[in-house]
C-alpha cells in the first residue's frame, strides 16, 4: 500500500544580498494573511519556511522549505504551485536560478535541483491523509459528546443509544 | 556557573518579593515628550527595587517595564529597537490569533486604557499595606507627569491571606527553581531528572523526598534573563548594547474570571458525573482547593499537604500517564506538564517555564452567592526570556490545545481559549466521566508584552 504522507526539503542558495529581502516577504506574504498559503494548498501536515545560514555553508544563506505532505508529493507541489505562485515567487524569487511558478516544468525542475534526500522525518500520522486526521477528530469529538451524554445511564440504556447512535 | 548580577536585575523577577499589596500604573508618553520621558526612564535606575537581598523588608518596592510601542515613543534609534524580537514588537493586541483572545477577550472589546498602543510604560508597585501601596503609586504618577508621561489606568491587587485565587484555588507556588538564586531547594521545581549518586556533590539538584529515583534540576537562568546560559547551552537571543544583559520579558494582562460561572459549571458538572464538587474542581485544575496534587492525593485534599512547600511540589505524571489520578487535560498538568510531554519530556518543558508574579484583583464572590457583576480577576504577570518560546507556548499550544498532550484540540476549560463547540474535560474514573465548558472563564480585558531592562540599562536610556 503506498504511504499517505511523503516529506521533502528543499534547501536553494539566496542571492548574496537579498536574504533580508527573503525574510521580508516571508514575515510579509506567509506569516501576515489570515490563512497561510501553506493551508490554502491542502493536505499540509506540517511546514516551514524560512532563511537561514546552513552550517557549512560559509557566510551563505539559504531558503528552507520544508514540509510532511499528503501523498503524492507532485500533486500537493503542483497544488502549491497553482494557489501560491506569488507568495512564492516573492520569497524563492531571491534564490539563484529559480524560473518562477508560473512554469510548471521549470518549476519542478528547479524544486528537484535543490532537494536534499530526507534523512529522517518523524510524522505525527504517517498513514493518514489530512482528511484523515480531521475526519478522526471528528469521530474523537462525536465518540466524547456520547461518552458525556450517556455518563449516568444504565448498561441497558447506553447499549440502546449506542445501537441507536451508531446507526444513524 | 556565571555568577547572577543581582545588583544589575530588577528585583520581583528571580525571586518573589511576596508582597499581599499592589498597584500597576500604566502611561504613555506625552506627543512632543520623548527626551523628557527617556530622561525619566533613566532617573528610575535608582528608585527602582534590585534582586540584591534586603537586610530589611521596604515597605513598598518599584519596578519599571516598557512596551515597544513605548521604546518607539520615547524615541529608542531604530538600529537598537529592532533587535527586539518580533513578539515583542508586535506586542499583545496583534497576537490574539495566537492566544486565542477572540469573542468577548478580543482586543477589539478591551478596557479602555489597556489597549492596543495604550501601555507605553508600565510600573509595578509592591507593599506591605494598601496605604503603602496607594501613597508609592501616587508619588509615582505625580513623577511621570513631571517626566513626560501622562498616566492612565492605575490597576489594584492584593492577595489573600490565604493566597486563593478568586476560584477558591490556593495559588503562585509553583514557581520554577532558577540555578544560583537561594530558593531553589524546593523539591518539584525545577527539572525532574533521574537521581544519580554524583547529584549530592551539585548544589543545583535536590532530591524528591517522595521518590529516590527522582530528582529536580534547577533551572539556567537565561530561562529568565537575558545575558546568562539557558537550557540550550547559551545565552537567550537578546536586544542590542546597552540593554542586552540582566533584562527580562514581562507579560502583563488583566484577567477577568467568572466565578459564578465557573462555580455553577462545577456544580452541573458533579450533578451529571455523581462526583462531589470538590473532586470536579479538583480534576479541573488538577489541585483541590488547599493545593494538595491530585497525582498524589487523587481521592481527598489533604490541607497538611497543600502546607508543606517541601512536598506540595514534589510530583511527576510518569506513574500516570493515562490521567487516572490527576486528568491529562488539567490545568496545572497542561500549563507545566513536568515529564508528562510525549516526545521531549521534562527537557522539553524546561524550555517552556515562565515565572508568574500576578495577583487577584477585585473583591470575592462570597461562597453561593449569584453572579453581582462585580469585576474581578486575576492581574496576570510572567517574566521570560523568550515571550514567543514560553509564555505564548503554554497558552497557545498547552491551554489552548490539547495536541501536545494527546487531547486533540481540546482547549482546558479554566484558561484556555473555550471555542464554540466548549472545552471537554475527561475527569477519569471508571467508566470515564466528562464535563464541558461552553464558555471561557476567565477572559482577557487588556494587557502588553514589556521589556524590563537591567539597571544599566535603565541608566542608558539617558544617553540613547
Amino acid at each position: 500500500m503506498a504511504a499517505a504522507t511523503d516529506a521533502f526539503v528543499v534547501l536553494a542558495r539566496v542571492r548574496a544580498g537579498e536574504a533580508d529581502a527573503a525574510r521580508a516577504a516571508i514575515a510579509e506574504r506567509w506569516e501576515r494573511p489570515p490563512r497561510s498559503p501553506f493551508a490554502a494548498a491542502g493536505g499540509t501536515h506540517l511546514a516551514r519556511l524560512q532563511v537561514l545560514k546552513p552550517p557549512g555553508r560559509g557566510s551563505r544563506e539559504c531558503v528552507l522549505l520544508a514540509a510532511d505532505v499528503d501523498a503524492p508529493l507532485a500533486a500537493w507541489l503542483e497544488r502549491m504551485r497553482a494557489v501560491a505562485a506569488t507568495a512564492l515567487d516573492a520569497v524563492l524569487g531571491h534564490c539563484a536560478f529559480y524560473p518562477g511558478a508560473s512554469d510548471p516544468a521549470a518549476f519542478r525542475r528547479w524544486v528537484a535541483a535543490n532537494r536534499l534526500p530526507v534523512g529522517f522525518s518523524v510524522i505525527g500520522s504517517p498513514d493518514a491523509t489530512l482528511a484523515d486526521v480531521g475526519a478522526a477528530l471528528a469521530l474523537r469529538d462525536e465518540l466524547g459528546a456520547f461518552a458525556e451524554r450517556t455518563q449516568r445511564m444504565s448498561a441497558a440504556e447506553l447499549h440502546t443509544t449506542w445501537r441507536e447512535w451508531r446507526d444513524a | 556557573m556565571t555568577a547572577l548580577e543581582v545588583d544589575d536585575i530588577q528585583g520581583n523577577v528571580l525571586r518573589g518579593y511576596g508582597f499581599p499589596f499592589a498597584r500597576y500604573v500604566l502611561a504613555r508618553v506625552r506627543d512632543g515628550r520623548a527626551d523628557a520621558a527617556r530622561g525619566w526612564l533613566a532617573s528610575q535606575a535608582d528608585p527602582v527595587t534590585t534582586e540584591a537581598g534586603w537586610s530589611t523588608k521596604p515597605l513598598h518596592a518599584r519596578n519599571v517595564a516598557v512596551s515597544y510601542a513605548g521604546l518607539e515613543a520615547v524615541g529608542v534609534p531604530g538600529w537598537l529597537a529592532s533587535t527586539f524580537p518580533d513578539e515583542f514588537r508586535a506586542g499583545m493586541a496583534a497576537r490574539a490569533e495566537r492566544l486565542g483572545d477572540a469573542g468577548a477577550g478580543a482586543p477589539e472589546r478591551w478596557d479602555d486604557g489597556l489597549r492596543r498602543g495604550d501601555i507605553h510604560v508600565l510600573v509595578s508597585i509592591g507593599g506591605a499595606t494598601e496605604a503603602a501601596v496607594a501613597a508609592e503609586a501616587e508619588r509615582v504618577e505625580a513623577e511621570m507627569a513631571d517626566g513626560g508621561l501622562e498616566p492612565g489606568v492605575v490597576q489594584a491587587a492584593a492577595q489573600p491571606s490565604d493566597s486563593r485565587e478568586h476560584f477558591g484555588f490556593t495559588d503562585g507556588f509553583g514557581q520554577p527553581a532558577i540555578a544560583g538564586v537561594a530558593r531553589h531547594g524546593v523539591p518539584g521545581q525545577g527539572v525532574p531528572i533521574r537521581r544519580r549518586p554524583w547529584h549530592r556533590f551539585r548544589a543545583d539538584v535536590v532530591p524528591s523526598r517522595a521518590d529516590r529515583r527522582l530528582g529536580w534540576r534547577a533551572l539556567r537562568p537565561g530561562e529568565f534573563v537575558l545575558g546568562y546560559a539557558d537550557e540550550d547551552g547559551g545565552p537567550p537571543p537578546a536586544p542590542a548594547p546597552p540593554l542586552h544583559r540582566n533584562g527580562t520579558f514581562m507579560v502583563w494582562r488583566k484577567l477577568r474570571q467568572d466565578v459564578a460561572g465557573f462555580r455553577r459549571f462545577v456544580a452541573d458538572a458533579a450533578v451529571e458525573t455523581g462526583l462531589d464538587p470538590s473532586l470536579v474542581g479538583a480534576k479541573v485544575v488538577g489541585r483541590w482547593q488547599d493545593g494538595s496534587p491530585l497525582v498524589l492525593r487523587p481521592d481527598y485534599g489533604d490541607a497538611r499537604l497543600g502546607n508543606d512547600r517541601q512536598r506540595v511540589n514534589d510530583f511527576a505524571y510518569a506513574g500516570d500517564s493515562a490521567g487516572l489520578r490527576c486528568p491529562r487535560g488539567a490545568h496545572i498538568r497542561r500549563a507545566n506538564p513536568r515529564d508528562a510531554l510525549r516526545a521531549g519530556g521534562g527537557k522539553l518543558t524546561a524550555r517552556h517555564r515562565i515565572l508568574r508574579r500576578g495577583m487577584p484583583y477585585g473583591p470575592p464572590l462570597p461562597h453561593g452567592a449569584e453572579d453581582d457583576g462585580v469585576d474581578r480577576g486575576l492581574v496576570f504577570v510572567s517574566f521570560q526570556a523568550s515571550i514567543e518560546r514560553q509564555f505564548e507556548i503554554v497558552q497557545a499550544r498547552w491551554l489552548n490545545d490539547g495536541d501536545a498532550f494527546g487531547l486533540a484540540r481540546t482547549a482546558d476549560p479554566l484558561a484556555g481559549a473555550v471555542g464554540e463547540h466548549g472545552a471537554r474535560l475527561r475527569l477519569g474514573g471508571r467508566p470515564p466521566r466528562y464535563a464541558t465548558a461552553m464558555h471561557a472563564f476567565v477572559v482577557p480585558r487588556g494587557g502588553e508584552y514589556l521589556f524590563v531592562p537591567g539597571i544599566a540599562g535603565l541608566r542608558a536610556f539617558a544617553t540613547l
